[in-house]
């Protein structure tokens, strides 16, 4: 598939607002990719799919911040900056919302929640998974 | 073939100024200016011996174009010019690279130099030149330059490794006591306890502000001459021995494990171009933007088992009269950065303690030590080995 890095990003972003979580597929390496490229990182084919993730994964790693940083899609300090790993395997940047930050532990299972910043841009957040 | 750079070329002269707060009205050239002229001095050479210019852009005047300018501004006319850009990897990456262009026959004293000012739009600046990658990724989520992502790398240190608050507090300590004692120093004159430290208000779980650098006005230079030529000049040579360099991602969310740095792989690549290893040091200057850097590099580095760095930061005595001297000069922690500078003060440090002008803070018999440079979150790795013989 041959997509600019433009369309590659609006595609993601598309999904992402109707509550899909896309991610790359290489079918010659296996690579499982994020975030986006027009090729695979791992072996440079081009011959890549989309592929939905499940949305389930676990605290990789977490920060509390007490001083804001920036954009704070999970309200203003205390807030909780995560490294989330995906089922599937690849990790990402994320807040981890609806909870205390206190409760949050490295290896805690969170679900994918989708919320839209105030520039209208869909973001992919976490949250405890049910049951969690 | 890794032998080749080994010995080619030594550092011969050095400058340093005190750190502060404010710009009191200097810019980055200048700063770069005063530093580079006093460097040239150190060497005993004059304006007409430099035929190479290595510089790292300044954050608080930011421009392409930056080695013509300062060129245009210094009245030099080089055979070697370029701009090192590895974030605080960058003045290490300058002394080799420095080395290699010497080794190729295209000049033969290479003025290495950095400096920067503080000025309030810096930090909006700087976000602004991360990589798309970041704005994409990173910033919508609150993970904005350095800070959140050492302290993601230290929450992950903590849970593989059980690395303690005290034990990232007690690389702040050592370092801040150095500091104390070094009067170019932002904190001179103000040391902290363990007390202190763990007492000081966090910023981003688990770093406290005193684990966490310091902006300040500041520049550096070095001199990198041609080993026969350095042999010449006035002070004392320090060699090349070894360098090496590493790095595989910009955001660490790329970075394959958050607690193993490319810094395993700079070090390798210099420890075997030295011939030499992590006993044969006498002193270590890492880059410290964070504590955890520190601890994380100790272990890269290889002067302690991957995971121990926590306990061997707390048990070994990190300062001038410790087990391992580190950061002698206080490292950023206690001096300040001043942008792309910070990771040069690693070098003059190393090079001050070789050529045995460190003064009270002097290792005794000092022969070898390595300086490692750090970039961007545990990005981009350069490790030199420095040392009197070659």
């Amino acid at each position: 598939m041959s997509m600019t890095e433009g369309e590659l990003i609006a595609h993601w972003q598309a999904a992402l607002a109707e509550g899909r979580v896309l991610m790359q597929y290489c079918p010659a390496c296996t690579a499982l990719q994020f975030y986006p490229r027009p090729f695979c990182a791992r072996c440079w084919s081009t011959q890549w799919q989309w592929q939905a993730v499940s949305g389930a994964g676990s605290v990789y790693s977490y920060t509390i911040a007490h001083v804001a940083t920036g954009p704070a899609p999970a309200g203003p300090p205390p807030h909780v900056i995560a490294i989330v790993e995906l089922a599937e395997g690849p990790r990402l940047t994320s807040n981890i919302v609806n909870c205390d930050p206190a409760s949050v532990t490295i290896g805690m299972a969170v679900q994918a929640v989708v919320r839209t910043s105030d520039e209208q841009v869909p973001l992919l957040l976490f949250a405890p998974a049910p049951g969690a | 073939m890794p032998e080749r750079l080994r010995g080619v070329a030594a550092i011969s002269g050095f400058a340093d100024m005190p750190a502060s707060r404010e710009a009191g009205g200097r810019r980055p050239a200048e700063i770069a200016a005063g530093v580079a002229m006093a460097a040239v001095a150190d060497a005993g050479l004059g304006k007409h011996d430099i035929d190479g210019l290595l510089c790292a852009p300044p954050f608080g005047d930011y421009s392409i174009l930056w080695p013509g300018y300062l060129c245009e501004y210094l009245g030099l006319a080089p055979a070697y010019l370029d701009t090192v850009e590895l974030g605080g990897a960058s003045a290490a990456g300058m002394i080799w690279r420095a080395a290699a262009a010497i080794s190729a026959g295209m000049c033969r004293h290479v003025l290495c130099v950095t400096a920067d000012a503080v000025d309030l739009e810096r930090f909006a600046r700087v976000v602004r030149m991360l990589p798309p990658s970041d704005r994409l990724y990173e910033f919508p989520y609150g993970n904005v330059a350095a800070n959140p992502g050492y302290a993601l790398i230290a929450q992950r240190h903590m849970y593989e490794y059980g690395t303690t608050a005290e034990q990232l507090a007690a690389v702040v300590v050592d370092q801040r006591t150095s500091a104390a004692a070094n009067p170019l120093a932002l904190y001179h004159g103000q040391p902290l306890t363990a007390d202190d430290v763990l007492g000081a208000r966090m910023i981003l779980d688990p770093l406290r502000r005193p684990e966490i650098v310091t902006p300040c006005t500041h520049g550096s230079a070095v001199i990198v001459s041609r080993a026969d030529l350095a042999a010449d000049l006035p002070q004392r040579p320090v060699y090349l021995l070894g360098a090496g360099e590493a790095g595989a991602h910009a955001g660490v969310t790329r970075a394959p494990s958050l607690t193993h740095s490319w810094i395993a792989d700079s070090a390798r690549r210099a420890w075997r171009m030295a011939g030499l290893g992590p006993a044969d040091m006498d002193f270590i200057q890492p880059y410290d933007c964070y504590s955890i850097t520190v601890i994380i590099t100790l272990e890269d580095l290889g002067f302690c088992a991957k995971g121990e760095g926590g306990a061997f930061a707390a048990d070994t005595g990190l300062g001038v009269h410790g087990g391992l001297p580190c950061n002698t000069h206080g490292g950023q922690l206690g001096c300040g950065q001043a942008g792309l500078d910070g990771g040069m003060t690693h070098v003059v440090e190393g090079v001050r303690q070789l050529m045995g002008r460190a003064g009270d803070r002097q290792v005794q018999g000092a022969e070898h030590g390595v300086v490692h440079g750090n970039g961007g979150i545990m990005s981009e790795q350069v490790t030199l080995v420095l040392g009197l013989g070659a």
